[in-house]
């Protein structure tokens, strides 16, 4: 269960204040596919990055699974980030001198565990980019990059995947392909939070949000 | 994957950086042990010259060995032949002869061709009292040398004094006033004198040196030798065997004495040699030391120009590389690695780089220490080792900065600008 509690972001420069986020309460519960939705500077990423407990909220909490994200250590933070979420971003974020098996291992880097080849090859089977094993992200093309970055996302097996416009440099069918993937890791029990301006891929969600007036709403 | 992994993976990829990081880490050891060789080959060079200087001295001296022979001869006789009765105790304390040389014994000295005795001077000793002088003084008659070993190669050291002329001690000189060509009166007799000796500070400076038959004349002598002077012996000092062995067979009863000048004369030669070739060598060690000064400054600045460029380098490399890598560390942070770990992450490349650096640069100082200065033990493993150390610690100092920008890189701000 993911409780997001009256966050309020603002963000501050010297000359001027940029309230992106009032008091965004949402709850999600496991087993769900969310979209959060609203056009470009709405804020949908800001609350993203406060959900994987990037980005600091001046108010309010986030809760998952009855654990306050942000009464935890910074590097205690950082361990939970590791063994409860996996993130898939527009622009894939794959480390450019690293194989796609590699990059995919990568996820455990935090948790200083052996490399399970196995749940790599099993994700490499799953979004079909196994004959692209030992090739460098330079090398692929953008749908294999994004399905190399969302087997990464899956790689520790966490509990709720982050993406941030993750279909929005994907043609149709490498969409579908990661769309799906989400629907098959909702169906497992884990928990989607995808944020989208195109209402086509928020459609595959089995709920939508808006952010409306800076503030969280229900479609 | 672990983060070792991850690090070598990224040294490979940026290899060229590598590269470069390492250079410039050696080049901080390689100059460190280079200079430790130039200034190792300096003093080298100065012990080396020290060492040519002294030998140098040494061969000086042992061809300045015929040079004492003629020191000995301008402050006194070597060799005293005397009669064996003379009486030792009225020689010494009157300056008396109580026995003398007959001339047949002489004539049979000088034709014996004497293998441990060089110049052969028949003479008279007997003291006076003068009164232009008011005091006692001595008159010394020399007839001239009666042998010369091989004189075809040596001409006499004393020559003789002809009738009528004189030669006159430095004290006489000095109390009479008396010049050269000067006429003074010695028992009624009129000498000239022919030449004032050198200070000599014994008692040839109370001494009037005269024709052997003038001092046989006025000491009431007539015919008589007191003794013969033998110069510039062929023995080791105070080893007169030789000569008593070789004397025994030309003439009977002789005693032989030695006079202690001959081994001052030598002594002064050698002190004087000693003296200069040690004044020489101060100047040397002076000189170098100086310039080892000079040299060691000019090296420190090496270094230290050195040191400061390679850690601007190392730093702006890995600003570059912390530039460069913004959106991986976002992306390592949002994997859960904390910001210690990124910054250690950073380090670790700073300090390998350093590390391979330190030793490469040691071994391009050693090596070239020894092909191009020859020097070779200078590299000491505790030297090394503390080089290889303070390689490390620069190209750490040098990245902390950037790596700690590396560790509080604001994961939100990249991933959300991206």
């Amino acid at each position: 269960m993911i409780d997001i509690q009256k966050i309020t972001k603002t963000y501050r420069s010297e000359t001027k204040e940029l309230l992106v986020l009032k008091e965004a309460t949402a709850s999600i519960k496991p087993g769900t596919f969310a979209a959060i939705c609203g056009p470009s500077g709405c804020g949908k990423s800001t609350l993203l990055l406060v959900l994987g407990g990037l980005l600091h909220p001046d108010t309010g909490r986030v809760m998952i699974d009855g654990e306050d994200l942000f009464a935890l250590s910074s590097e205690r933070r950082a361990l939970r980030r590791a063994q409860l979420l996996g993130f898939v971003f527009q622009r894939f974020h794959l480390i450019p001198y690293l194989t796609v098996e590699e990059n995919i291992e990568a996820a455990a880097i935090a948790l200083r565990g052996s490399t399970d080849q196995v749940r790599a090859k099993e994700l490499m089977d799953q979004l079909n980019i196994t004959d692209r094993r030992t090739h460098v992200p330079g090398k692929l093309s953008v749908g294999e990059q994004q399905r190399t970055a969302l087997a990464r996302a899956l790689y520790n097996r966490p509990r709720v995947l982050l993406a941030d416009e993750p279909t929005g440099n994907l043609d149709p069918e490498n969409a579908e392909i990661v769309l799906n993937a989400f629907s098959d890791f909702a169906n497992a029990g884990g928990t989607v939070i995808m944020v989208t301006h195109h209402p086509e891929a928020a459609e595959q969600a089995d709920t939508q949000w808006w952010i409306k007036n800076k503030t969280l709403v229900k479609g | 994957m672990r983060a070792g992994h991850l690090f070598i993976r990224e040294l490979r990829f940026r290899r060229v950086s590598v590269v470069l990081a390492i250079v410039a880490a050696a080049a901080v050891s390689a100059c460190v042990v280079g200079a430790r060789s130039f200034l190792a080959a300096h003093d080298a060079e100065t012990e080396k010259l020290i060492a040519a200087l002294e030998e140098r001295a040494a061969d000086r001296m042992a061809q300045l060995r015929d040079d004492a022979r003629v020191f000995s001869k301008n402050l006194g006789f070597n060799i005293l032949l005397l009669p064996g009765d003379q009486d030792a105790g009225r020689l010494y304390a009157e300056n008396r002869s109580t026995a003398f040389f007959t001339r047949k014994q002489v004539q049979a000295l000088g034709s014996a061709e004497l293998a441990t005795l060089n110049h052969l001077l028949p003479m008279l000793r007997h003291q006076i009292h003068w009164d232009q002088y008011d005091g006692n003084v001595i008159l010394v008659g020399i007839e001239g040398e009666i042998y010369i070993k091989s004189p075809n190669f040596q001409k006499p050291i004393e020559e003789r004094v002809d009738a009528g002329m004189v030669h006159i001690g430095n004290a006489i000189h000095k109390r009479l006033k008396l010049q050269i060509g000067a006429q003074l009166e010695i028992e009624g007799e009129t000498f000239t004198v022919k030449r004032v000796l050198p200070q000599k500070g014994n008692i040839d400076d109370i001494s009037l040196l005269m024709n052997l038959g003038d001092a046989q004349r006025l000491s009431g002598q007539p015919g008589k030798i007191s003794g013969v002077l033998a110069l510039s012996c062929n023995c080791a000092a105070g080893d007169l065997d030789p000569i008593r062995q070789e004397l025994e067979r030309v003439v009977q009863d002789v005693q032989v004495v030695e006079f202690s000048v001959r081994a001052q004369a030598r002594q002064r030669a050698r002190s004087a040699i000693g003296k200069r070739t040690k004044e020489e060598m101060q100047d040397i060690t002076e000189s170098r030391a100086i310039l080892r000064s000079h040299v060691a400054q000019f090296a420190t600045l090496l270094v230290s120009l050195v040191v400061v460029g390679a850690a601007i380098f190392l730093t702006v490399l890995t600003f570059a590389s912390v530039r460069e890598r913004r959106s991986e560390v976002a992306l390592l942070r949002a994997l859960g690695l904390g910001s210690l770990s990124i910054f250690a992450l950073m380090l670790y490349k700073a300090v390998l780089t350093g590390l391979a650096g330190g030793i490469f640069g040691c071994l391009v100082g050693v090596l070239a220490g020894r092909w191009i200065l020859g020097i070779s033990a200078t590299a000491t493993t505790p030297f090394m080792l503390s080089v290889i150390s303070a390689t490390v610690a620069i190209a750490t100092l040098a990245s902390a900065l950037p790596a700690l920008m590396a560790a509080r890189i604001d994961p939100a701000v990249i991933l959300n600008q991206e």
